[in-house]
């Protein structure tokens, strides 16, 4: 493992990494099968429970760190994008969850609102549009949305585990970069308030100044814009920041004989796999191991997804 | 209809909302909007984290017991007995 910070504390432990050659797809990264660390060490959740305003027990389910062997697979270089959404419905008519039930979220000045008219489309505003933003990620998706898309697209969505290798590689680190935190090279919201953000306070003078010279227009970027300084060393992108994404797993605890908080183990076996920060998040949001455990109808301007395949997709 | 003995458990991170440590929340209530009524009387920085527009929030799920509420009665869902009510936002972690 490369240098260490106060953060990075995981036992280093060599990987196995299988040395077979893998078939190149267009706009995916093989990933080799690997037996690969998970989850987050009792002394970093220590470091990241003391480091910011939430407990340690909020962090409490990424432990323990294990190991675990993962198949050879392929995932999307990139994020999915307005583009791409814009075709698969195009040629589906597929609507999503939000533009059926009519709203989508956006986070007001104290906290979340139920706009009309917000979805994909109109991320932003109900009067916003993604014209100028077919490059970005496609934002207000939920699970089924995702699910969707990924199997006209002939892919499926990642697995949990296969996410956080694609993140880190077969060895932790605390982001995809290495261990050393730099919120210039990733879309989050230090990147756009300009300093470290530790605790609400901070944040909410980010966002109030974010409500009121820009209103409430999405900072998403282009996909890939960081690249090639924060890709993971499987070479993916946005793994950290832009938005986060959806998995394909059902979220469960990794050791259900240990103590959880209530609501983590009533979520678990009901909601789905989460991983990567956003726009909206700050430094422990963008960690590799980082778990959000969502409720698989959620939605909202700082989810969106990427695809990946067993075997190499056709066509 | 006789009040229930309720425990209303909240995610961990409205620790970070309040001065000092939430206790234990019990309360006594007839239905689940009685038993959030009590809770957000005492801690008004939870509602606009449970109600939107008049209703629960689709950012947030509430359990009784085992059961979503809102496959049961919704807020007006009845409590008759002693019954525990967990409060979950639609993403939890992070």
């Amino acid at each position: 493992m490369s240098a260490t910070t106060d953060l990075a504390t995981a036992a280093v432990v060599p990987a196995t990494v299988s040395t077979d050659a893998p078939v190149a797809v267009p706009g995916m990264i093989a990933i080799p099968a690997s037996r690969v660390q998970l989850g987050s060490s009792e002394q970093h959740l220590d470091d990241v429970g003391a480091s910011q305003h939430y407990k340690r027990e909020w962090f409490e389910d990424e432990a323990p760190q294990h190991y675990a062997d993962v198949d050879a697979f392929w995932i999307d270089a990139h994020l999915v994008t307005n583009g791409d959404y814009l075709r698969f419905c195009e040629a589906t008519g597929y609507r999503t969850e939000a533009e059926q039930r009519g709203f989508g979220l956006l986070y007001g000045s104290t906290y979340w609102d139920e706009v009309d008219g917000v979805c994909w489309r109109h991320p932003g505003a109900p009067d916003d549009t993604i014209e100028d933003r077919l490059d970005h990620p496609v934002v207000h998706i939920a699970y089924g949305d995702a699910a969707a898309y990924a199997a006209w697209a002939g892919k499926r969505l990642p697995t949990e585990a296969e996410w956080e290798y694609a993140a880190h590689g077969p060895d932790w680190r605390c982001w995809p970069w290495g261990n050393e935190w730099d919120f210039r090279i990733v879309n989050c919201a230090e990147h756009w308030y300009g300093s470290p953000i530790t605790e609400f306070k901070a944040w909410h003078a980010w966002w109030g100044n974010h409500l009121k010279t820009q209103g409430s227009r999405l900072c998403t970027t282009p996909v890939g814009r960081f690249s090639p300084a924060s890709d993971s060393p499987l070479g993916v992108a946005d793994m950290a920041g832009n938005v986060s994404e959806w998995t394909g797993s059902i979220y469960e605890l990794y050791d259900p004989t240990r103590r959880y908080h209530e609501t983590y183990e009533r979520a678990a076996g009901r909601y789905r796999v989460i991983r990567g920060g956003s726009w909206m998040n700050f430094k422990y949001q963008m960690r590799t191991s980082e778990r959000f455990a969502s409720d698989p109808a959620y939605s909202s301007i700082s989810i969106g997804f990427r695809c990946a395949s067993s075997a190499p997709p056709s066509g | 209809m006789s009040a229930g003995s309720v425990q209303i458990i909240v995610p961990s991170n409205w620790n970070a909302l309040v001065p000092t440590e939430l206790p234990k929340l019990e309360c006594e209530a007839t239905s689940v909007r009685a038993a959030l009524d009590w809770l957000t009387a005492d801690y008004p920085q939870f509602g606009v984290r449970l109600f939107s527009h008049g209703r629960l929030a689709s950012w947030v799920n509430i359990y009784l017991g085992e059961d979503d509420i809102r496959s049961l009665g919704g807020l007006d869902t009845p409590i008759e007995s002693s019954a525990t009510l967990t409060v979950i936002q639609a993403v939890a972690g992070g």
